[in-house]
């Protein structure tokens, strides 16, 4: 089907009576065909200086059928209706083992397949290498500094197809274009080397700000080049946003209906009671436009939506595919997610964000006499999704009256999810985006923190 | 490969066709089966295929590149034409094509209901084990990647690389308490069933173990501590928080602690640090890298001394030393960056117990978990998945919820004991984006302090 982005993904063909009669011919009761089209370019500065730049067209194709009440799947990376039909007999072989419990039907009604304008860059059909090119540069210019020692920007550029089809005549298509944009800088001070790192992903290069990128890296590098460790105890903590954003990935593992269906979430039977402070509302929405999972439907064709999972500390709902639906006795949410088109649907967060309030971050701290602004975190990929428990590195600013002080770094924060939750105090009024998580800065109170350098607590 | 024979002297000659260094042409294809069985129910087994290719132009400090799944000629040749944007004369090529190879062959029924079968079976001996196990998972992974590296100055290689990975997660529940265990068994071999079931029962056993292990633990304690690293361990505090800082990308970027520091020490006298991507078998080893150089043996650290970074082409051409065959790649769809194989630190004559026997109170590591390094500053942190309490040179009771929290440098210098023995801990490490299958191993050392934190 022509249209005016064709020239933006790899060329193929996909010749679909023959890919039909291969589908059919297998004998399955119902198949699904995923195809993921996509082609991604990239550019690497060096020291200001183009050191890498690469495309890579990928053709992916998931295939999903029922033999006798079981789910069989295969996956390649071809559209050729021999390789597809081949593909399609090992997945009819794999679905004897599949347990029936396991399986439900492929959606029979096509979802409203609209896709917000703002996913996809009109301007991409336009695009040249100099833009993008120019695109880096800038945000490398602001990074430039007498202090700094090195510095890397990164434009990764993506634009994606996916099209669903089914034996019930389903044959849905989305697309959508996403421009990431990250700055690493390296900056010397008294306290040695140290690192910064700032990046943003948007559907529409205009929606990137590169002076934001590059001042933001270049000042975590060089005020945490300066920073000093801080005493051990417990402190009031503001996350900034990409801090905050950061937790909600293991945070979300607790809402997925098949850890709940499992067992293996401690909030599994929470729903109605208060898990969080009033202060705190977490919305799963995917149909929002400024997070990077926005799109019509999901990866097995609901329509996606927009989910409250925590109501003003109260938690209403979870994420559910239409397997973990079902066997909940539940309605799909449209979280039904394959990372890749070779991985099973699973339950996954779409954009996942903390509501934002009214009150300017600045604002959130002035009464703070003596607290943390926690702006950078390590090792958050640790949290341990069946608890919450963590304890992770974190670097900020020391809060003294009211205002962000000196740089501290080399500590340790250690708590657990739940307990933080009910700790929230107040969030701000700067809801933002990374990838597709969101948060605006959040105050908790009473997190504890453990000292580097040998005096902790 | 794939379909029809390549002729990648015409890939290679359009990618030069402005002038360049050098031009590679990198060919993959990959068949996997997997099986995956929680609670009790098979939930997933699956079959698939990837191939594609993979052309690199290299002029100077600048690399282009371009990727594909379809691998025929002249799209190849399109691809490669894209990549030309230089001004300089043409080059000369030398370049053989690349014979065709077959479409992929699914697994039959009976290979796979043996597998099903051996994970069934690893299942049910791990929910024995504890009446406290709530749930067992288990999840095998089967890998056959087929790669070919032909380039511009005649080089032709190619390996098919198989690799194995079982891995058991436990949940061991008592009343409101859920803890986790895993353990994973991984190789670079096929299928063998006598193998798989006597490693598979292992990782059932550790994981319910560790599982079961945590639920009576009481927290660890925090604060700076002596700690014991146990061979069985495995060395994934070595990878992040000194092999990173050793790769040459990183040093060559300026995101390295170490890049100054060549011939001096930079950590104890004790400490030797090789990365062997020629021990057999491991799940990091290769006869040739993703460059198609063959496999080496790098000393990197000796007795305390740096004695050297690992390089791919393209870094130890900036540095003007031979690459070591660290340049890896997750796939056809990503450029080779420098990456470790199997990195080994060397074990010294100390009984384990010896290692031990000094601290009055520390902190016992058996298994470690997930861990992340800032190479700038070598800041790192680790989960700490199996720990006990050492209370006067003895191992101790079990804690839970504790993290490693310190500096790599530091690190290397507060390294006091080294033990006779060697673990090994076979693991999947991330950077910029790419996976690639690693080894790390250590023999059991003790550092003389480590900041400790627990939850």
């Amino acid at each position: 089907m022509p249209s005016p982005y064709t020239a933006l993904l790899p060329a193929v063909d996909l010749p679909l009576d023959r890919v039909y009669d291969a589908l059919n011919a297998q004998g399955a009761d119902q198949w699904e065909l995923f195809i993921k089209l996509q082609r991604e370019r990239s550019l690497e500065l060096r020291g200001g200086a183009l050191e890498a730049r690469s495309t890579c067209d990928s053709i992916g194709v998931g295939i999903r059928l029922i033999r006798e009440g079981r789910l069989g799947l295969s996956y390649l990376s071809q559209l050729d209706p021999a390789a597809i039909s081949a593909a399609a007999q090992a997945a009819y072989t794999t679905a004897v083992y599949n347990d029936r419990e396991l399986c439900v039907g492929f959606v029979d009604t096509a979802p409203a397949t609209q896709t917000s304008a703002v996913l996809f860059d009109p301007d991409l059909n336009d695009r040249r290498d100099e833009q993008r090119l120019a695109t880096a540069r800038a945000v490398d210019q602001l990074a430039k500094s007498a202090k700094v020692a090195h510095r890397e920007v990164c434009y990764i550029e993506t634009v994606t197809q996916v099209r669903l089809l089914n034996s019930h005549g389903v044959d849905v298509e989305k697309l959508c274009s996403l421009h990431g944009l990250s700055a690493t800088i390296v900056a010397e001070g008294p306290r040695g080397e140290a690192t910064g790192w700032y990046g943003l992903d948007r559907h529409r290069l205009a929606d990137l700000d590169a002076r934001e990128i590059g001042q933001r890296a270049l000042r975590q590098a060089r005020d945490q080049s300066q920073a000093e460790p801080i005493d051990a105890g417990h402190y009031v903590a503001l996350f900034a946003p990409i801090t905050a954003a950061e937790l909600l990935e293991p945070l979300s593992a607790l809402f997925s209906g098949e850890e709940i269906a499992k067992g293996r979430s401690p909030i599994g039977d929470k729903i109605g009671t208060e898990i969080a402070s009033p202060a705190l509302t977490l919305i799963d929405d995917g149909t929002l436009d400024a997070g990077s999972a926005a799109a019509a439907f999901d990866d097995e064709a609901t329509a996606q939506q927009r989910t409250v999972l925590i109501d003003a500390g109260v938690m209403s709902n979870m994420l559910l595919d239409r397997l973990y639906a079902h066997r909940l006795g539940r309605l799909p949410t449209g979280n039904g997610c394959r990372a890749e088109h070779s991985a099973p649907i699973s339950p996954q967060a779409t954009n996942l964000f903390v509501a934002p309030g009214s009150a300017d971050p600045l604002a959130l701290i002035s009464d703070v006499r003596r607290g943390i602004y926690i702006t950078e975190l390590l090792g958050a990929e640790a949290i341990d999704p069946e608890t919450g428990d963590f304890s992770i590195g974190a670097c900020g600013y020391l809060l003294e009256n009211g205002r962000p002080g000196r740089a501290f770094r080399g500590v340790a924060i250690v708590g657990n999810l739940l307990t933080l939750m009910r700790g929230v105090q107040a969030v701000g009024n700067d809801l933002t985006f990374f990838g597709n998580y969101g948060a605006p800065s959040i105050r908790v109170e009473g997190l504890e923190l453990i000292a580097g350098d040998g005096d902790a607590g | 490969m794939l379909g029809r024979p390549i002729d990648s002297a015409r890939v290679l000659r359009a990618a030069l066709s402005n002038g360049g260094d050098w031009a590679e042409l990198f060919l993959e294809e990959r068949q996997l089966t997997t099986v995956f069985i929680d609670h009790g129910r098979v939930e997933s087994v699956d079959q698939g295929s990837d191939a594609g290719a993979g052309v690199r132009l290299v002029r100077a400090d600048q690399t282009s590149y371009g990727a594909s799944n379809a691998l025929d000629t002249d799209n190849l040749v399109t691809i490669a034409g894209g990549l030309a944007v230089a001004v300089e004369a043409p080059t000369e090529v030398r370049a053989a094509t690349v014979p065709e190879t077959a479409a992929p062959s699914y697994k039959p029924d009976e290979a796979l209901a043996e597998r099903v079968e051996l994970c069934s079976e690893i299942e049910a001996y791990a929910r024995g084990i504890d009446l406290r196990i709530a749930q067992i998972s288990v999840a095998y992974a089967e890998q056959q990647r087929r790669i070919a590296v032909v380039d511009s100055a005649g080089l032709w290689r190619e390996e098919l690389q198989l690799s194995i990975k079982l891995t058991v997660f436990a949940t061991a529940r008592d009343d409101d308490d859920l803890q986790l265990g895993q353990s994973l068994f991984a190789r670079r071999a096929s299928f063998d069933r006598q193998t798989l079931r006597r490693y598979g029962m292992q990782a059932a056993t550790d994981a319910v173990r560790i599982a079961c292990l945590n639920l009576d633990a009481p927290a660890a304690p925090r604060g700076a501590m002596p700690v014991v690293i146990a061979g069985v361990a495995g060395g994934t505090m070595v990878h992040e928080a000194v092999g990173h800082g050793l790769e040459g990308d990183l040093v060559e970027a300026g995101f390295s602690v170490y890049r100054d520091q060549l011939g001096q020490r930079i950590a104890s006298e004790q400490v030797t640090l090789v990365d062997d991507a020629t021990l057999v078998g491991l799940r990091g080893s290769f006869g040739i890298d993703d460059e198609g150089q063959l496999a080496e043996r790098t000393v990197l650290i000796e007795n305390g001394v740096l004695k050297g970074f690992m390089h791919n082409r393209t870094t130890a051409a900036r540095a003007g030393v031979k690459t070591t065959g660290n340049g890896r790649r997750e796939s056809y769809k990503h450029r080779p960056l420098v990456r470790m194989s199997n990195t080994v630190l060397q074990p010294g004559d100390l009984e384990p117990a010896r290692v031990l026997a000094p601290v009055s109170r520390g902190l016992y590591v058996k298994q470690l978990g997930a861990g992340e390094v800032d190479t700038v500053s070598g800041d790192f942190v680790f989960e700490v998945t199996e720990g006990y309490l050492i209370e006067n040179g003895q191992v101790g009771h079990a804690v839970r919820g504790a993290t490693l929290c310190g500096n790599g440098p530091e690190v290397l210098h507060k390294i006091e004991a080294i033990g006779n023995d060697l673990g090994f801990d076979p693991g999947t490490c991330g950077k910029d984006d790419q996976l690639v299958p690693i080894t790390s191993a250590q023999p059991t050392l003790r550092i003389s302090e480590l900041i400790v934190g627990g939850v």
